[in-house]
């Protein structure tokens, strides 16, 4: 057991939590603003093809990163017109957008393919950096939402937008900026996970991290500080079960796999009592109708 | 305004029902493939393919479409269809039964998950050969089953790793923990052990086929246990435990497919040469040989699979470990060896 508690697991835990942590911080601007975003994980699929395209283009993984940002600002200006222009079902539209980003995807992934030929390998970038990217967006948007009008504004359109029309803001404009910021820094997530401890691009590469950083925001009750505290926690437990598997040999390997997702349910169970949800999460917004 | 809103919806509810009823029928009476062809018949079979993800992988799928396109370059099928992204369930029955109904034979379901749909849809088709790639013997009238006997070639790839590392251990993963994935590990292992008679490993199970980090993850934490020589099971996992291997100035495996191009870290790769495979049962199918159909059993023994030595390593791997690569390969090719099979 000695060599699991290591400087080396902690640090595949911290390789682990980046990109989801990214997309978590993302998940909880939307969320606040009352937007809930299941497009999170094609959001992010989007921007890790794009980050994967633009780093081969331009050679440069730091202009690939710009790419998955691009991408995703892009895919929050799509979801923002649908979901909280038109007032599309949140629920429905954002499932659509993953499921139609994974064929995308797909499709666009493979007009760069050549059979017989492997897809070019792209530059790393280092991990430290994408840690200080994640510190540096987390302090910016815990200070948005905690110490900035705007961010009260921001919070008020997720619990009583009515109140928030009152004094004069368009709830609309709220939101629809809340869901672009949230997928740019989603597609960011993608293109981090691309650029940085991969350097290639396969279908479906992102593998369900968006619906984890989903759940971190719940189980962070909306708190960016939490939701970065709960990746590096589902990573900890992910690096530690790929680990386990090595030297243990009784314990059956699928509870090593289910352990992340175990520990994500306690820790949703125990947190449960306290909601924090915002009170019109998912909830379209109409004026003069609340 | 509400009565006749709910009257409206009960009529096209009604319409569409009907519709598909109708519809359905037309299905069932269209639905029939041809009889036997037999020997002396004057077209080449067509064959179809039907995957769940995409086929340009570099690996499992890509095989399967160099495979038919092989044959047909060499006019042994007339032609071949792929489809791809299909999930396995109603989309792949749709598919399977499409393509009978075009007179496609063999149809070829290109994933162990389709094998529940291809037996339902063969009941249908008595004519046809539908396989899938169970890997043991699942064998029953018009469903066919192809192995793949993968551990003929990590056998010598694990040979090949012992010759080229100093020392260090053998990691394996794949997916999930399947019996093929642990017969590649195995053997790849006693390959190793051929060389450095004192090798042990691990065998890691990602827990998803396409999770490229995990996999890169689990790579390392077994490096960071001693690992030199990584053998991997699946698209996700190999491609992850190249990266690893990349970083840690360790030895990786191709996997269905050349990866040497992918990193230099690719000792050697091994490939599925699909069309020997699809080549039987093409064979069977010209030759009337359809329903019972049988298990295609195609190892290196008839060039089911072969071995690639990346071109920066052929000059660095040590000339006694090259000739016992060469002698075993030669037994294995000749049958005078067979490599046992271990998937526990």
């Amino acid at each position: 057991m000695d060599t699991l508690f290591t400087l080396a697991t902690l640090a595949a835990a911290i390789r682990l939590a980046v990109p989801v942590a990214m997309a978590a911080l993302g998940e909880v601007i939307a969320e606040r603003s009352g937007v809930l975003n299941l497009g999170l994980e094609g959001t992010m699929l989007f921007g890790a093809l794009a980050g994967y395209l633009g780093t081969t283009a331009t050679g440069t993984p730091w202009l690939g990163l710009g790419s998955g940002l691009l991408a995703g600002t892009a895919c929050g200006v799509v979801l923002a017109l649908l979901m909280v222009v038109a007032r599309a079902d949140q629920i429905v539209t954002g499932l659509a957008f993953t499921l139609f980003a994974i064929s995308a995807t797909t499709y666009l992934f493979e007009l760069s393919y050549t059979i017989g030929e492997p897809p070019p390998r792209i530059p790393s970038i280092d991990m430290l950096e994408l840690v200080v990217i994640v510190i540096v967006v987390l302090a910016a948007v815990w200070f948005l939402l905690a110490r900035t009008s705007v961010g009260l504004v921001l919070s008020a359109a997720g619990d009583a937008p009515g109140a928030v029309d009152a004094l004069g803001y368009r709830v609309t404009n709220v939101r629809g900026a809340a869901t672009v910021a949230g997928n740019a820094l989603a597609g960011l997530a993608g293109a981090m996970l691309v650029c940085g401890p991969l350097g290639l691009f396969v279908q479906n590469v992102t593998a369900g991290r968006g619906w984890v950083a989903l759940a971190l925001v719940v189980f962070a009750r909306w708190r960016p500080g939490r939701a970065v505290a709960g990746a590096l926690l589902f990573g900890l437990c992910d690096a530690l079960q790929l680990r386990l598997q090595g030297t243990a040999t009784a314990i059956p390997y699928e509870i090593f796999l289910a352990l992340p997702y175990l520990v994500t349910l306690v820790a949703l169970m125990v947190r449960a009592k306290r909601s924090a949800t915002p009170a019109a999460l998912a909830v379209p917004f109409v004026r003069g109708r609340s | 305004m509400l009565a006749t809103t709910r009257g409206l919806r009960t009529l096209v509810t009604a319409i569409v029902g009907i519709s598909v009823l109708v519809l359905a029928g037309c299905g069932d009476a269209g639905r029939r493939d041809a009889a036997p062809s037999g020997p002396g018949a004057s077209t080449a079979p067509k064959l179809a393919i039907v995957y769940s993800p995409q086929f340009k992988d570099g690996s499992w799928g890509e095989a399967a479409i160099t495979g038919a396109q092989k044959l047909k370059d060499s006019g042994v099928i007339s032609d071949f269809a792929a489809q791809e992204n299909i999930n396995p369930g109603p989309d792949a029955e749709r598919a399977l039964r499409s393509f009978a109904e075009q007179g496609y034979n063999p149809i070829v379901a290109h994933s162990f998950n389709y094998g529940d749909n291809i037996k339902k849809v063969a009941k249908e088709f008595p004519n046809t050969i539908f396989a899938y790639p169970g890997g043991f013997g699942d064998v029953s009238e018009n469903v066919a089953d192809y192995s793949q006997p993968f551990h003929e070639a990590t056998y010598l790839e694990g040979i090949l790793a012992a010759g080229v590392t100093p020392g260090g251990t053998v990691a394996g993963a794949g997916g999930f923990d399947i019996p093929v994935c642990r017969a590649m590990y195995n053997a790849y292992l006693e390959g190793a052990k051929l060389v450095r008679p004192a090798t042990t490993g691990t065998f890691v199970a990602v827990g998803d086929w396409s999770d490229v980090q995990k996999a890169k993850e689990a790579a390392l934490a077994q490096a960071d246990q001693g690992a030199t020589m990584f053998v991997g099971c699946g698209q996700g996992p190999t491609f992850g435990q190249i990266q690893a291997a990349a970083e840690r100035k360790a030895v990786a495996s191709g996997y269905s497919g050349d990866m040497s191009g992918l990193s230099p870290a690719v000792l050697a790769s091994f490939t599925w040469n699909l069309d020997k495979i699809f080549g039987e049962m093409v064979g069977d199918v010209a030759a009337g040989k359809v329903n019972p159909t049988r298990y295609f059993e195609v190892g290196m023994a008839k060039g089911g699979l072969s071995v690639v030595i990346s071109p920066e390593w052929q000059a660095k791997v040590p000339a006694e470990v090259k000739a016992t690569f060469d002698k075993k390969t030669a037994e294995i090719t000749s049958g005078a060896f067979v490599v046992p099979l271990n998937d526990k």
